[in-house]
């Protein structure tokens, strides 16, 4: 049974990008083009994990983030913040919202993979 | 257009579009082509701009008068108004240029997935070759297993020729046995002979013993005529036996002669299925080299891809200062504040490039991933 990751992201090419890789890799994919489309899509099903943006139209990485904690299903999904961010007051702030990782684009697919997989929930 | 916004467009304004192109051209600039588009379409547009603004190159706080072509009074001076519809069509232009740039990239993107998708593919066919290989290891083995039946068969012949050859010589041992009966027969022929002699001096006396000579004779004379049947008997057999045993030699050599040209048929075309299976599989090992290298250079590729994203955030970010600045345009503002604009402007960056070149800085992406874990 493979597992299953969200993509946060508001650029459709980062989608694509990063899908190209998780899918590769076995993962299924399901996509959302910002927080708020992202927490429409949870509807209790399983995910082993959550790649996120951090700035996106309607609602942001870290607040969708501080509002995934409060959906006990959602509340230990690890989340991997994947943006352009890279001070590291944003990094913190990522941090304290519960993000286990932070990966600054551009990305190399293999560490990317390499990061999913330490990180994935069994 | 108040007073004081005519004092703006005369002082403020020159220093922030010398900033908008001072920073807005490199960052552009390091997004790598596709990002050379915008950066040539910004800079014209900031340079026509900028020229327009600074050749009348009015004093600052200088009245309207003092400039070449004075504006009639009540029409709102030119450059203002110029900069009031030229900064939200830049702003336009350069939000569509971000949407095709998006448009286009995510469309490279959905390319290069299928192309991966089809190496992936290609790949997975190419692993057939094992199973042709695995196929004729079996076929080969089955034709084997085949021959060594034969070769089974044909020990399995020679062992009833040699049974046949034993046979051939117990006859030679009845023929001589057979032989034996008939001089046996002979001999008692010749005794019952000269008892009925014998008889016959005694006369009257030896009558029954003449009986007894001449029913010998009798048995003697069947003993011979059994003993003559069974030797001619006996040689019919051994006629037989050697005809059989001729053809026998006759089929086997035949026999081994199939067996050994199956032998070499079957080698030859297991060596030939082999050499192909080799010259697929050398094929498909090639194949997997190229298509390993042709899915890193599409996986690099992709990491590249994303600068459009890197881009889409500086635009985002320049987008956004052109709709403050037309909005302060509109407001009427009385006094700016370049530095505070500048600050506020710094603190709207998301990437590193941005904060470098805000400090006049070279502007490098760095392909490594940076991944920190907490």
């Amino acid at each position: 049974m493979a597992k299953t990751i969200m993509i946060i992201d508001d650029s459709a090419s980062l989608r694509q990008v990063v899908g190209i890789a998780l899918t590769g890799a076995g993962y299924e994919v399901i996509e959302a083009c910002d927080g708020r489309d992202a927490l429409g899509k949870l509807t209790g099903q399983k995910i082993h994990l959550m790649l996120c943006d951090v700035n996106m139209p309607n609602l942001d990485g870290i607040s969708f983030l501080k509002a995934l904690r409060e959906v006990p299903a959602y509340k230990f999904t690890p989340v991997i913040m994947l943006t352009t961010e890279a001070g590291e007051d944003k990094k913190k702030e990522g941090q304290a919202a519960g993000a286990r990782a932070w990966v600054v684009k551009p990305f190399k697919p293999e560490q990317l993979l390499l990061a999913v997989s330490k990180l994935i929930l069994p | 257009m108040s007073t004081s916004w005519s004092n703006l467009v005369h002082v403020h304004p020159r220093s922030l579009l010398l900033c908008v192109l001072a920073w807005a051209g490199p960052w552009l600039g390091a997004g790598g082509a596709m990002g050379g588009f915008l950066l040539g379409f910004l800079c014209a547009a900031l340079t026509v701009g900028l020229l327009l603004w600074v050749l009348p190159a009015p004093v600052a706080a200088a009245p309207v008068a003092a400039a070449p072509a004075p504006a009639p009074p009540g029409d709102p001076e030119p450059l203002a108004r110029l900069t009031q519809a030229i900064v939200p069509l830049w702003s336009g232009q350069t939000a569509h240029a971000r949407q095709e740039t998006e448009q286009a990239v995510t469309a490279l993107a959905a390319r290069f997935a299928a192309m991966q998708q089809q190496l992936r593919e290609a790949t997975g066919g190419a692993h057939g070759s094992a199973a042709v290989n695995d196929a004729i290891e079996d076929g080969a083995g089955a034709l084997f297993g085949i021959l060594s039946a034969l070769n089974e068969t044909q020990d399995a012949r020679t062992k009833h020729m040699a049974q046949i050859n034993q046979l051939s010589s117990l006859t030679g041992d009845l023929s001589e046995m057979s032989l034996e009966v008939a001089a046996i027969a002979s001999q008692t022929n010749l005794l019952a002979l000269n008892a009925a002699i014998e008889a016959a001096h005694a006369r009257e006396l030896g009558k029954g013993f003449a009986v007894v000579a001449e029913e010998v004779r009798k048995l003697s004379e069947r003993s011979g005529t059994t003993g003559n049947l069974i030797t001619r008997r006996i040689e019919s057999v051994n006629q037989v036996l050697a005809e059989t045993l001729e053809e026998t030699r006759a089929f086997q050599a035949e026999e081994d002669a199939i067996i050994e040209r199956a032998g070499i048929t079957i080698n030859q075309v297991v060596q030939r299925f082999g050499d192909a299976a080799q010259a697929l599989s050398d094929a498909t090992e090639q194949l997997e080299g190229v298509n390993g290298r042709v899915q890193v250079q599409v996986g690099e590729t992709l990491v590249h891809l994303q600068f459009q994203d890197r881009i889409s955030q500086i635009l985002g970010t320049v987008i956004a200062d052109m709709e403050k600045f037309t909005d302060r345009l509109d407001g009427h503002a009385t006094a700016l504040d370049v530095d505070r604009w500048l600050t506020e402007l710094a603190a709207t960056y998301t990437t590193l490039e941005q904060g470098h070149i805000h400090q006049g800085l070279q502007a490098q992406t760095s392909l490594e991933s940076d991944i920190t874990f907490f």
